[in-house]
C-alpha cells in the first residue's frame, strides 16, 4: 500500500485548501487572548484558543497557579509578549505587580505557597529540557499533587512551552 | 486472445515481483534508518558527557565553528583551602580519595542547580550558569549551588573525621559578566567553555575569601541581580591583581529559607553589632 500513497495524495492534493485563512470560532477573550490574536488566519489559532479555554476552565488547579507557570516560562524563553499579557492576568487573579515581579524574578516570594513553589521549579526545568532534572521535579511534584492536578500541571507546562515558544518566534504587533 | 492472457500474466506477475522487490528494499531501508538512529543516539550521549546536549546538536548540524558566542553568564570559581598541607600529611591514594570526594560533592551541588563544571584547574573547580542556555535565574542558582556546597562539604567533613582524616574547608568566588563561549582549543582537541575577564575575576575573589575569612564571597553584579532574601554581609573594596578599581565584595551568611525564617530584628541587630554598615544601609543593600 505505501506504493501508492503518491497516487493517492496526487488525487487528494486538489481537495486541500491549503492557504486559506482559518478563522476563531469565536474571538478569544480570556487570558492570553492578546497572544492569540497573534495567530489569527492561521490553523493554530482555533486549537490553541480551543486548550486555552479548556485549560482556564478546569478547576484542578487554581488559575494563579496556571498563570504563574506560564509566566515563569515566558520568562525563561525570554518571550516579553507572553510576560506582559501574563502579568495582566496575574493582576486580575489579585496578584500585585510587585509580587509577581519577585516571584518571576526569583522564583520565590512571600506570596506563594509550598505548592506553588514546586509547579514553578517544575516549570522552570521544562524550559531547556533537561531529562534529568525534569524526572526528579516531577517525581517531587507527584509526591506532593493528587494524581488530577499532577496530569493537569503537565498539560500547562506542555500548552506554555508551546505558545511562548511560539509567540517568542513572532514578531511583535503594535 | 490465450497470447493477450499470457501477457496480462506475464505483465501482473513482473508486477507483483517489483512489488514485492519494493517491499523487501524498503524492509531494508527502515531497518538502516533505525539502526543509524540508534547509532546516532549512542554517539549523542556518549558526546554528552564530553559537551552540553545543545551543543552536542548544534555541532552535529552547524559544525564546531558555529559553536562561537558572547554572553553573560555568572563564574564561579572553588578552591581547597591548605590543599599544600593536606597533601604533605595524605598518602597519595588517600590523598586522591579525598580530592575525589571533594570534586563529586561540588559537581553535584553545581548539577543540582543548573550549573555546569567547566575544567577541574588542580585542586580548584571552574563553574558556569548561564553559559549554555539562557538563565534569568543564574545568580540565584549560583548562590544555591554555594550554599548547597557548603551543606554538602559539612557532611564530608564529618565523613573524613569518622575515617580519622584532615577536614577540608573550601573558598567560593562568584561573580557575573561577559564571556566568550563556544567550543575552544586546537583543531586536534577542544573543549566548551567560556573564557574573558569575567573568569579571572572570579578566580580572584575565591582568593579574597581567605583575606576576609568567609568561605562565599560574591560581587556587586551577582548582588544586583541577586534574590534579597539570601542574607549578605559587605565586606571592605579591596584592590585585585589586574581590575582598576578596588573590589567590593560580599559574604553569603545564608540561604533564602534561613532568611525568611529570620525576622527583620534580628538581621538588623546583627548586623549592626559585626559593625559592618549602619542599619539604613542594611535596608538599601537587603531591598
Amino acid at each position: 500500500m505505501h506504493l501508492f500513497r503518491p497516487l493517492f495524495a496526487r488525487s487528494v492534493r486538489g481537495w486541500r485548501k491549503r492557504g486559506q485563512p482559518v478563522s476563531f470560532a469565536r474571538q478569544p477573550q480570556g487570558p492570553f487572548a492578546g497572544l492569540l490574536l497573534q495567530f489569527e488566519g492561521s490553523p493554530i489559532g482555533p486549537v490553541l484558543a480551543s486548550a486555552l479555554d479548556d485549560l482556564w476552565g478546569s478547576p484542578i488547579l487554581s488559575r494563579r497557579s496556571k498563570a504563574l507557570m506560564f509566566a515563569v516560562i515566558g520568562h525563561g524563553l525570554g518571550s516579553q509578549g507572553s510576560r506582559d499579557e501574563v502579568a495582566r492576568v496575574l493582576e486580575a487573579e489579585g496578584l500585585a505587580p510587585a509580587d509577581a515581579e519577585q516571584i518571576l524574578t526569583h522564583l520565590g516570594g512571600p506570596g506563594l505557597n509550598a505548592d506553588e513553589g514546586a509547579l514553578l521549579a517544575f516549570a522552570r526545568d521544562t524550559i531547556w529540557y533537561e531529562p534529568i532534572q525534569i524526572q526528579r521535579r516531577a517525581r517531587e511534584l507527584r509526591e506532593r499533587l493528587s494524581a488530577a492536578q499532577f496530569v493537569e500541571a503537565l498539560g500547562v507546562v506542555a500548552l506554555a512551552n508551546s505558545l511562548c515558544r511560539l509567540c517568542a518566534a513572532l514578531p511583535r504587533r503594535s | 486472445m490465450s497470447y493477450a492472457y499470457a501477457l496480462l500474466l506475464v505483465v501482473l506477475t513482473a508486477a507483483a515481483a517489483l512489488l514485492a522487490w519494493q517491499q523487501h528494499r524498503l524492509r531494508e531501508l527502515r531497518a538502516r534508518i533505525e539502526s543509524s538512529a540508534v547509532e546516532l543516539q549512542r554517539l549523542q550521549q556518549s558526546c554528552a558527557l564530553l559537551a552540553p546536549a545543545g551543543v552536542v546538536e548544534r555541532l552535529f548540524s552547524d559544525g564546531p565553528e558555529s559553536i562561537a558566542e558572547h554572553k553573560v553568564f555568572t563564574a564561579m570559581f572553588t578552591d581547597l583551602v591548605g590543599y599544600t598541607a593536606l597533601a604533605e600529611r595524605l598518602d597519595p591514594k588517600t590523598l586522591a580519595g579525598v580530592l575525589n570526594g571533594y570534586f563529586q560533592l561540588v559537581s553535584d551541588s553545581v548539577e543540582e542547580h543548573r550549573g555546569r563544571v567547566g575544567t577541574f584547574l588542580g585542586d580548584g573547580i571552574l563553574i558556569f550558569f548561564g553559559a549554555l542556555d539562557p538563565n534569568p535565574w543564574q545568580c540565584d542558582d549560583a548562590v544555591q549551588a554555594a550554599l548547597a556546597i557548603r551543606d554538602a562539604l559539612e557532611r564530608y567533613n564529618a565523613e573524613l573525621e569518622r575515617a580519622a582524616l584532615p577536614r577540608i574547608a573550601i573558598g567560593v568566588g562568584i561573580h557575573r559578566g561577559p564571556g566568550l563561549a563556544g567550543l575552544i582549543g586546537s583543531r586536534d582537541r577542544r573543549e566548551y567553555t567560556v573564557v574573558g575577564p569575567t573568569l579571572n575575576l572570579a578566580a580572584r575573589v575565591q582568593a579574597l575569601t581567605r583575606e576576609h575569612g568567609h568561605d562565599i564571597l560574591l560581587t556587586e553584579s551577582v548582588r544586583a541581580q541577586l534574590d534579597p532574601r539570601f542574607e549578605l554581609m559587605p565586606m571592605p573594596a579591596v584592590a585585585v591583581k589586574g581590575i582598576g578599581e578596588p573590589v567590593v565584595t560580599y559574604a553569603v551568611l545564608g540561604g533564602r529559607e534561613e532568611r525568611a525564617r529570620m525576622t527583620p530584628l534580628r538581621v538588623h541587630v546583627r548586623q549592626k553589632d559585626e559593625g559592618q554598615v549602619p542599619s539604613a544601609q542594611c535596608g538599601e543593600r537587603q531591598r
